[in-house]
Parts: C-alpha cells; structure tokens; sequence
C-alpha cells in the first residue's frame, strides 16, 4: 500500500549497496518483476526487468466521514442520521447497551466494506441484522467527503423485504457527476483491507482468538512490502518445481537401482554401481550405454554364445555314412576268406597247369597222374578261370569298398568332433540341464578310440552322433533362449538408464539453477527483514507508546512488537517482561490489558500515515478495560483526533467522564433508543454548554469572593462564544463548500474573540471593530456588554453579578449559533 | 494531617490486613488518597489565593485551579479527585476500586502533590 515505487528503489538500492553478484540480482529483479520475468530469467535468457522509478508517490485523497443515516437496519428502526463533523477531532456516541449505537459503527463498516466482521459467519447476528420493529426498506447512506471535494462521495446500500442476507442488497455510489454500482469503483477496497478504520471488540478480540499467523496478516500490509514477499514466493515456487524434478529423478535413480539388481548382466551391474554414488557420473553411464553389443567379458555368455555358435554336420549325413558302410561290409563278406583264398590258389594253380599244358601239350595229369591234359580239358580250365578271376576282382573290389566307407565315416566323425564347441563350463550355471546332457553325451562320444571296427564306427554314425546332435541342439537353443533372455532384460533396462540419464542431464541446469535461486532468496530473506523492520519500527514505536499511556498500574512492560518468521512460521510477537521476567505479552494479560493491546497494535494501522482514510471508528474501546485505563484512553484519543476523525462508541459514562474532566475537545453524541426501535441522537457536551455550564458553577459559589471567580467566569464565557462562533462559522461555510481545512485555517487566524465574532457574523474577521456595535443593534445593548465582560474588563464593569453574565452569555451564544 | 500522613494510611490499607476493615477498606482507602490531594489544594490555594481556600465548594477551586496552576497538572488533579469520589460514595451496583486502580490512583495523587505550586513559583520536581 505505501507507495511501492519507492519499495523498488529501496530494493535496487540495497543490491548496489550489498553488492549482491548480478546473476543474483538479476534473478531478485526478475523475481520481483513477476512469474513470466522469473521463468526466463531461469531459463537464461534476458528478462524485461524494472527500472528504478523515477514517479513520486502519488498523492492520498484524505477521506472523512460526514454521515451515516440507517433505516431498518439492526437496532434501528425509522431512519436515523449520525452527522459528523469531516475533519480531525474526537466524537464520542455515548448510549446504553441496546439503544443502536453500535448499529451506526456496523452500519458505516457494512456500507463501506460490504461486510461487518460481526455479522459475518454468526448465524444468530446474521439472522438479526435486519430490524424487526420498522417495515420500511432496510437502507444505510454513508457521505464520505474526499480532502477539498465540493460534495461528499454518497454511497448507500438498499435491501429490498426479500434479501435475507447482509451480503445482498445493491450498493450504488455517487461521486459528484460518476455513478457506480460497486464500491470497487472507488478503489478503496485494498486500502480498506490494509489499514481497517474500524475497531470493534471483534478486532480486540482477535488477538486472543487468532492464530499468530492471522495477525501478522493483518498487520503485515501495512508495511507494504508485499511485492518483496511475492517476490520470495516466486521463487520459492520456482525452487519447489526444481526440487520437485530432482526429487523424481532421485527416486527414478532408486527405482532404477532396484530393477537393475535383478537383472543378471554385467552392464546391469555396472549400471547399479555407478547409480549407487551420490553423484552419478554420468559420462561413465553414458560410456555403458554406448556399449551395446555383447560383453565377452562374461565367461558364461561367452561360453553360450560359442554354444550357440556351433554348427555340426547334420544326423542325415551321418546316417547315409552309416548305411554305405554297412552295405560295403555285407558285401566284403561275401568274398570271405575261406572261398576267396582256395579260388585264388587254384586259379593261380589252373594258371601253371593251363601254362604247363601250352607247353607239353596233352598229357597226364602232373598232379593227380590219373587225369588227363586235354584239349577240352583246357577250355573248360580256361572258362573256369575267367570265372575265378572275375570273383576275386569282385571281392577285391569290394574290400576296397568298406576300406573307403571307413575312411569317409572318420573324416566325418572327425569333422564332427572338430565342430564340437569347447569350454562349455562357465555355461554350466546358466544353462543348467541341457549343458549337463550335452557334456554326457560328449563325454560317451569321446570315449570311442581312434582304432575302431567298422561296426563301432557305424553304431557311432547311427545312433551316438543323433544322440550327440539332439543334446548339442537342445543346449544351443537354451544358450540362445538365455542369451536373447540377457539381451532383452538390458535392453530394456538400458532404455530406463538412457531415459534417467537425459533427465539428469537436464537436472544439473536445475542444480544451478536451484543455487541461483538460493542465493536469490537468502538475500531477499535479509532485505525484506531489515525492511520490514525499518518500516515497522515507526509502527511498533506508536504501539508502544499507546500501550505506555494505556497500561497504567499494569505490571506488563511491553517491549516493542515484531513480525517474526515467514510463510508458515510467520507471527505477530509482543515480547513483554512482568516485574522485569521476559514472557510473552498475550500469556500474562487480562483482558482488560489485552483490550488495551489491541488498541495498541490497531490504533497505528488505523491511522498510518499512507491510509486514505482520516476517518476511523472505534467500538466500545473500553468494553472491559479497568476505569483506570480510561483516561489513559482519553489521552490517546485526543492525541489521535489531533490529526484524525476519531469516532467512538461507548456504553458507559466513563470515557465521557474522563474526557470532559480532562478538557478534552470532544463532540458527544447521546444515543436514545425509545420503544419500537426509535432511536434519536441529541449532542451531549457541546463544548458551549460545558463552559457555561462551568461558568455557571462558579457564579453560584457564593462563598468566594468576586473577584477571585469574575475572571475565570469571563474566561469560560469568552470560551462559550468562541466555541459558538467556531460551530457557525463550519456550519456555514462548509456548506457553502469550503473544505474543513481551509475553514479551520481561517479559523486559527482569527486571533481575538472580536474578530472571532466578526467571522461569525460577517464572514470578515478583519472588521472586528464592527462587531461590538453590530451585537448591540442586532440584539439590544446586553449583547455588547457581554462581550465586552467577556474580553476581561474586570474593572467598570457595569454588570454586578456573575450569574447575569453567565445567562447573557446563554443568550448571546444562543442568538450567535 | 498533612498530604503525607493520609497517603501512609492509605498505604497500609492496602497492603496490610486491618481487621474491621475488611470489604470497607477500598472505599476507605479511596477517602485517604482523596483526603491527601484536597488536603494539598488547601496549602496550595492558602499560598495562592486564600479566599479560595475558605471556599467550601471544591468543584469551585478546581475550576478555579487551571488559572493559578498548570494546566495539565490542574486537570489531572481534577480527574483524580472526581474518580476518588465516586468511589468514596456508595453507589448500588457499582463495584469498589481494584487494589491496584488505588494503588495508581495513589501514586498519581502522590505525583501531582508536589506540582501544586503557584504558577511561576513551582519548585524543581
């Protein structure tokens, strides 16, 4: 509220002079500046940052209340009017409980605020805020004249019989040739809030009732350092969201963790390792995730990948091998030994004989030498021999045969043994069942030596190879299933860490980007302190010394006030001591005293010097303050009315009591509530009558003499005229249209009491010369020597007694008002 | 008696236990504190003005009072005194002084003594 051009400069101010660092600064203005400065100021680019203004201030209407007149409306009934005087000085309504004099304090509040703390949120007050004596339209009209306005601001609030509810009603406002129909036209509403120039019990009440938190609320925008504290909330906010962010990162880190443990890899591993330090490095994850082919560190998967790898002649090859070598054999055994062996013998034996008989011709037999070598006997050995020959080419061949299908049989047995992947172990673990047929069968396989007969060799083509094959395959597919298992958990796994590390990529702008705001933050922290406290002192200064005039016999010794803390932990503090022991204020007072405080905290908000409002209306201050307190009270009132319309309800004498004993310039209003909600006001103690009726007091004193009591007596009747011409003198010329200002200036000018009477009467206070002849044609001679009593000519004054001036005096101040 | 005689009497009602006194004592009390402020009225006007102090009326002297003395001093002493008789009477329905309302009352009647002084002649506090 107090001027915030001037709460910029203050803050650019403090950074040159702190010499705060210009990212900071930077980053406090873009703060201050609003939510969209401070995002792109985060975001690194230049924000449109303010400038120190050069404006001054603007200038506060001040703002005085000059009526409230309510109809239908709490405890009144027919329409009502409190005319008030619009400019400093103290009012009192003075009325029992229940005569509706706190009706006109609610009603100014509700018309201006358009709501009443006291009928807000109370069922019952809210049921009854409406009078149930007067059927005429509940209304209330509140003139408000701003500073030197011609005519005051009318604003008046009507609710039609069907409106249940304070809350409704129409508002309509008129302000010289501006009609409005919402109070929020005038622009008042934030000043209202701030500075509140209503004082009720409720208000007292609250420091008792609120949470420490609310009174620093209520206190806090007085200072008008909210731009300073929504600056701290920006980046409160915006360190909240980082925060945040790197809050889910850590916990997508921990999530991660957690998934990769149960991966069983080695990348997964490493993973878990490096996410496992409280500052990942980033590059190295980054390196493993570059990796994404095969480890051959793993011994297992490098054993797998070998077993998947192999590739061994197919079962079909061996089994044609098998069938080769088993005809060869069949057929080799036809040429057994034991025919092929005489064959060749007698075919080597026929061959000499056929060879003998060439040579010798026909003859007896050399062998048996009862046979006989003949002609036909050679033909017939000679086709017997072709025949035997043709059967041991035959077995030859066949012999042959079976030598070749061996010789195939091993170069395939060996090709196959070659194609046999080794070092299965480190598989063993991962692969489990299907290794461990694999290995028994290799182990069968092996055990067949190098020197093997043919049918070893073909039970090895037949049925150990198919069985070598089958586990082999068996073996393979589960080293692939395993590893294509592998791959898949990494692979998947690897896009979460590829996911993480992009985002905490990211997060390290944040990271700087939090410290930023840190520093920002711990520098606005000071300076909106020191500010605050630069800007409260002046408060909790008045505070103090209200509480200096109020506390009387208390024992309490109030020591100042602070606004401690901030967001949540923020309070309103009266750290006190009682007989020299520190406590705090609210603990040890009764309540009596905690009236008393809340005049003390609220009488300075109510009358800051930057509030609009001159005005300001207390209820019931002394509602349950001890009578001792109460002239305490006066003196507090009267300084305040010095400069501020200080309007005060109250049920009892006592506050009138004190401030007429005290000679307290004050108007006193009586209110009267007759049946039927009638409620009338009559001024009580106008200061005329109460000089007269001192003066009247002291006539009557017979046993002193004179001229002791002649003086004062003319003292007090001087006083009655002035105080009836000051009363004209207003009335006329404000409402000719003069400011109170300026009539109160013309007011002070006028020294003596002829020139008093000459503005009064002539509107010229420099025709004072005038006036003693005026009085004496306008009213008859008496007027004169009133005056002239008055003005002290103690000495000749044709008058003799005392009581005869106090009466012309009546008269006089009678014809002049 | 002198101002001092009667405020030492109000001190010991109220701090000691007088028997006979009980439930009287703060009206009792209030009569002392005022007896001592009026009883240094009458030194004051006898210096100040004597017919004054023959005056029987005290409303009358404290009227007269703001134009031999302070001011301030004078309606000070004025209020406390209008409080003191208040309370010095009977009145249905109104509840006595506090102990400590007297014991302020006392010490502001104990502070204004000293500054009833003739206008131009008051001595150094």
């Amino acid at each position: 509220m107090p001027n915030q051009e001037s709460l910029l400069d203050l803050v650019f101010d403090k950074l040159a002079s702190d010499d705060v660092p210009a990212e900071t600064a930077g980053l406090v203005l873009a703060a201050y500046a609003g939510d969209e400065q401070l995002a792109a100021a985060l975001a690194g680019t230049e924000p449109e940052l303010p400038t120190p203004s050069t404006r001054g201030a603007r200038p506060q209407a001040s703002l005085f209340l000059e009526s409230v007149s309510v109809a239908g409306f709490r405890g009144v009934g027919g329409r009502a009017s409190l005319r008030l005087a619009g400019r400093p000085g103290l009012t009192l309504i003075v009325g029992r409980n229940g005569s509706g004099k706190s009706s006109f304090a609610e009603a100014a509040e509700l018309s201006l605020t358009g709501k009443s703390d006291r009928l807000s949120g109370q069922s019952i007050s809210r049921a009854g805020w409406r009078n149930l004596h007067d059927s005429s339209p509940c209304q209330i009209q509140v003139a408000i004249r701003a500073g030197d306005a011609v005519a005051p601001i009318q604003i008046t609030r009507t609710w039609r019989d069907t409106d249940a509810d304070p809350d409704l009603g129409t508002c309509s406002v008129v302000d010289g040739a501006n009609r409005y129909h919402a109070l929020a036209e005038l622009g008042w509403l934030d000043a209202l809030e701030t500075y509140r120039p209503f004082l009720s019990a409720h208000d007292f009440g609250r420091l008792t009732s609120a949470a420490p938190s609310e009174l620093f609320d209520a206190l806090a925008p007085i200072l008008g350092i909210e731009p300073v504290t929504a600056a701290d909330k920006r980046l409160m906010h915006a360190r909240k969201l980082i925060d945040d962010r790197l809050r889910e990162l850590k916990d997508a880190r921990d999530g991660l963790r957690v998934q990769l443990a149960t991966v069983d890899d080695d990348r997964a591993r490493k993973a878990v390792a490096i996410l496992a330090k409280r500052r990942p490095s980033l590059d190295e994850l980054d390196a493993l995730l570059a990796r994404t082919g095969e480890s051959a560190s793993d011994p297992a998967a490098a054993a797998c990948q070998r077993l998947a790898a192999a590739a061994i002649p197919g079962t079909a090859e061996a089994a044609t091998l098998a069938t080769a070598l088993d005809t060869a054999a069949h057929q080799a055994a036809a040429f057994t030994a034991s025919s092929s062996q005489a064959a060749l013998q007698v075919g080597q034996m026929l061959d000499i004989a056929l060879a003998f008989h060439a040579d010798q011709g026909d003859g007896p037999c050399p062998v048996c030498r009862t046979g006989e070598l003949t002609s036909p006997w050679r033909t017939q050995t000679a086709e017997m021999l072709a025949g035997l020959r043709a059967d041991s080419e035959d077995a030859r061949e066949a012999s042959q045969e079976l030598k070749r299908a061996l010789t195939e049989a091993g170069a395939f047995l060996n090709s196959a043994t070659r194609a046999l992947p080794g070092d299965l172990e480190p598989a063993a673990a991962v692969l489990g069942r299907p290794l461990a047929d694999l290995r028994d069968e290799l182990r069968t396989w092996r055990a067949t030596g190098p020197d093997t007969t043919q049918q070893q060799v073909a039970e090895q083509l037949r049925s150990v190879y198919p069985r070598l094959h089958a586990a082999l395959a068996a073996a393979e597919s589960a080293a692939a299933e395993w590893l294509q298992a592998r791959h898949d958990a990494w692979r998947e796994h690897a896009a979460g860490v590829q996911h993480w590390l992009a985002e905490a990529r990211r997060a390290s702008q944040d990271e700087t980007a939090a410290a930023r705001i840190k520093a920002a933050r711990e520098w606005l922290r000071s300076a909106a302190e020191e500010i605050r406290s630069a800007r409260l002192a002046p408060f909790a200064q008045r505070s103090q010394e209200i509480w200096q005039q109020l506390r009387q016999e208390s024992n309490v010794e109030l020591d100042g006030m602070r606004l401690d803390g901030s967001s949540t932990r923020r309070r309103l503090a009266f750290p006190a001591t009682v007989d020299g022991t520190a406590t705090q204020a609210m603990a040890v007072m009764s309540e009596g005293e905690l009236q008393a405080l809340g005049l003390a905290v609220f009488l300075p908000r109510a009358s800051a010097d930057d509030s609009p409002f001159r005005f300001l209306l207390i209820d019931d201050p002394v509602h349950s303050m001890d009578p001792s307190k109460i002239d305490g009270l006066a003196q507090v009132l009267a300084g305040l009315a010095r400069t501020r319309q200080v309007i005060v309800f109250t049920h009892d004498d006592r506050l009138p009591e004190a401030i007429r004993r005290l000679q307290i310039d004050a108007t006193i209003w009586e209110v009267m509530r007759r049946e039927r909600s009638i409620v009338e006001l009559r001024k009580n103690l106008d200061p005329v009558i109460r000089y007269l009726d001192d003066a009247w007091a002291l006539a009557r004193t017979a046993d002193l003499a004179e001229e002791v009591r002649r003086p004062v007596v003319a003292g007090f009747c001087r006083s009655a005229i002035e105080a009836a011409c000051h009363e004209h003198i207003r009335r006329v010329r404000l409402r000719g249209g003069e400011s109170h200002a300026s009539v109160d200036a013309l007011i002070d000018r006028a020294g003596n009491l002829s020139q008093i009477v000459a503005l009064s009467l002539f509107g010229d206070a420099s025709r004072g010369s005038e006036v003693q002849a005026a009085l004496n044609n306008r009213f008859g001679s008496w007027a004169g020597d009133v005056l002239n009593d008055c003005r002290g000519n103690v000495h000749g004054s044709a008058r003799g007694s005392l009581e005869l001036l106090v009466n012309d005096t009546k008269r006089l101040t009678g014809s002049l008002g | 008696m002198n101002p001092g005689a009667y405020l030492a009497a109000a001190d010991r009602l109220l701090t000691d236990v007088i028997s006979g006194a009980r439930g009287t004592w703060p009206r009792a009390c209030a009569w002392l504190i005022r007896l001592a402020l009026e009883s240094a009225l009458t030194t004051f006007w006898e210096s100040a003005c004597p017919p004054v102090a023959a005056c029987r009326s005290r409303r009358a002297q404290f009227l007269l009072l703001p134009r031999y003395c302070n001011p301030e001093i004078s309606h000070r002493a004025e209020l406390a005194w209008a409080t003191l008789s208040q309370a010095g009477h009977h009145h249905a329905y109104e509840l006595g002084l506090t102990a400590a309302e007297l014991r302020r009352l006392r010490d502001e009647v104990q502070a204004i003594i000293p500054s009833l002084q003739p206008a131009g002649a008051r001595q150094p506090s």
